[in-house]
């Protein structure tokens, strides 16, 4: 993605890598009632530590409805990127496309190409279905396993979550997550909070916090109460951070995983 | 839609530019042969080689090594030169079903160690509590079903045997996209149903078709999954055609036949 100061040119990082590749997907994107972009010729740019991004060749952009601005950031890897102002009627939004005019030798392939920040706009579609947060990754993939493993979850010394029955979600770069039957939580302990995270390849999720001897944990458990139809198994399951939590699998304490989520909490 | 799994060193040369990856799986596997679990692990590693199948390679101390007989048999592979078990449960021997790199390459030396058994020759793969098959689920490749507005359109020898504007197009990475058409669009009175069958781990059982037109049958040139594993609910009693054997035009533009293997071969 752009960055969103000026820094100096950095060098490049050998195991940095970035991947240009055409989608086959005719994908939209909708702003203030408006079809700004619609292409059967996108191209998903995958970067390492980023979401993918689709680039839309300018001639599939409403282009008379951008306005270039004086913001220009550099990337070592895609060379410096130009900005747009999009209007439609009476709602703008300031440097909300990027491009690059003149990419290196090794980056032609995205010369001439617009991006926009996904969450500035309305809707974003993939074929006739509406995506959510960020494009789908085709090399990323979700399963989840019903598992018969022993799982038991343990907050501040005291078991929340102890089950026979888990559902384990293996999701491409990440840990293991562990969906546990309600049933088999102790859901005197969880209060539903109001905070909600959506997700591409699992649906809109809920939390919970707990309280536990005494101590609260703020939306240290989530769960999808109506997943995507291609996630069903987790429906209405409870999975903990395995960052904050004490997990036990078939009586063995996990490390804990370090993620971006081992000092930060959902809001 | 998926080949059939012969996921075992072939003996020919691998290319020298052959890329291939090795990681730890999470995932608890177990192998099942004659009613006895043969392989049993929650610390495998997977073996991804480009263009093939991955492949589980399972550390020896979980592998009944005792119903493991060393065959003769030798090929040379990427990773060295691969040596494999004849696999003994009870009365039933099944020859040549488990390999190991001994010696692997130092690029594979995670490997060393490791057995790997040819999957279509066992009786079942467990991941968790869940029967997989066909193969493993590769970590790096999707399935995206979704539904479309395009005007798909399948001509075979000139005849139009189906023509929608609701299809699914399926994403699946590595292959070609998919059109997946409703049976009231298609021309079902062409189409005769075949005994083949494949199995996909993405998708489920799939079951063919053989489309007439005029005095020529095109053999299995259709298939679909009348009841696809749960995540892949969209694509349930659609009909697909080998974009490889027929004329697809999308939106009125005819496209180019993909370049699969499907190009010469027949499912049988």
């Amino acid at each position: 993605m752009a960055q969103t100061a000026t820094p100096p040119v950095r060098q490049r990082d050998p195991n940095h890598r970035v991947d240009v590749e055409p989608s086959p997907r005719r994908v939209r994107v909708e702003f203030n009632g408006q079809t700004i972009a619609d292409s059967t010729r996108v191209l998903l740019l995958r970067e390492t530590r980023h979401l993918p991004v689709y680039y839309f060749p300018m001639d599939d952009v409403r282009m008379e409805l951008l306005t270039p601005t004086d913001n220009h950031t550099t990337c070592p890897y895609k060379g410096e990127a130009s900005y747009w102002t999009i209007k439609v009627g009476d709602r703008e939004s300031v440097d909300a496309v990027w491009g690059y005019l003149d990419p290196p030798p090794d980056r032609q392939d995205i010369k001439g190409h617009l991006a926009f920040y996904w969450d500035r706009m309305d809707h974003w579609y993939e074929e006739a279905e509406e995506v959510f947060k960020h494009p789908r990754d085709p090399y990323h993939r979700v399963d989840a396993i019903q598992s018969s493993r022993h799982v038991r979850i343990v907050v501040n010394g005291e078991t929340v979550a102890d089950t026979a029955r888990p559902c384990l979600l293996f999701e491409t770069g990440h840990p293991t997550r562990y969906y546990i039957p309600q049933d088999d939580v102790r859901m005197d302990l969880l209060a539903p909070t109001e905070t909600h995270s959506v997700c591409p390849y699992k649906g809109q999720a809920s939390y919970w916090s707990a309280n536990v001897n005494g101590e609260a944990a703020r939306n240290i458990a989530w769960g999808y109460l109506n997943p995507i139809a291609e996630c069903p198994k987790i429906k209405g399951l409870v999975s903990f951070f395995n960052e904050k939590v004490d997990v036990y699998v078939d009586g063995e304490l996990q490390e804990r995983p370090v993620t971006g989520w081992s000092n930060r909490t959902v809001e | 839609m998926t080949q059939p799994a012969a996921i075992r060193p072939t003996g020919q040369e691998p290319p020298p530019d052959s890329r291939f990856e090795v990681e730890p799986s999470s995932r608890w596997v177990r192998v099942e042969l004659g009613g006895a679990i043969i392989a049993d692990s929650k610390r495998v590693l997977l073996l991804r080689e480009h263009g093939q199948l991955p492949v589980y390679c399972f550390p020896m101390a979980d592998v009944r090594m005792e119903l493991l007989t060393p065959a003769a048999t030798r090929a040379p592979a990427l990773h060295g030169e691969a040596s494999f078990w004849s696999v003994r449960v009870g009365q039933r021997v099944v020859t040549d079903a488990a390999w190991a790199y001994l010696e692997p390459g130092t690029a594979l030396r995670q490997i060393a160690g490791h057995v790997a058994f040819a999957w279509d020759l066992m009786d079942h793969w467990y991941e968790e509590a869940e029967e997989v098959f066909a193969h493993p689920r590769d970590p790096y490749a999707r399935v995206d079903a979704l539904a479309s507005i395009r005007q798909v359109r399948v001509v075979v020898d000139g005849i139009t045997v189906a023509d929608s504007n609701r299809s699914y197009l399926l994403f699946e990475t590595g292959a070609p996209t998919r059109y997946y058409v409703p049976p009231a669009d298609v021309r079902m009175e062409l189409l005769t149903p075949t005994e083949a069958h494949t199995r996909c781990p993405y998708k489920g059982l799939a079951s063919y078709w053989s489309v007439q037109t005029g005095e020529r049958i095109h053999e299995n040139l259709a298939w679909s999954y009348a009841d696809p594993i749960p995540e892949c609910p969209k694509i349930r009693g659609l009909i697909a055609f080998f974009n490889e054997k027929v004329d697809l035009f999308v939106d009125g533009e005819l496209q180019e036949r993909p370049a699969t293997k499907w190009r010469t071969r027949r499912i049988v």
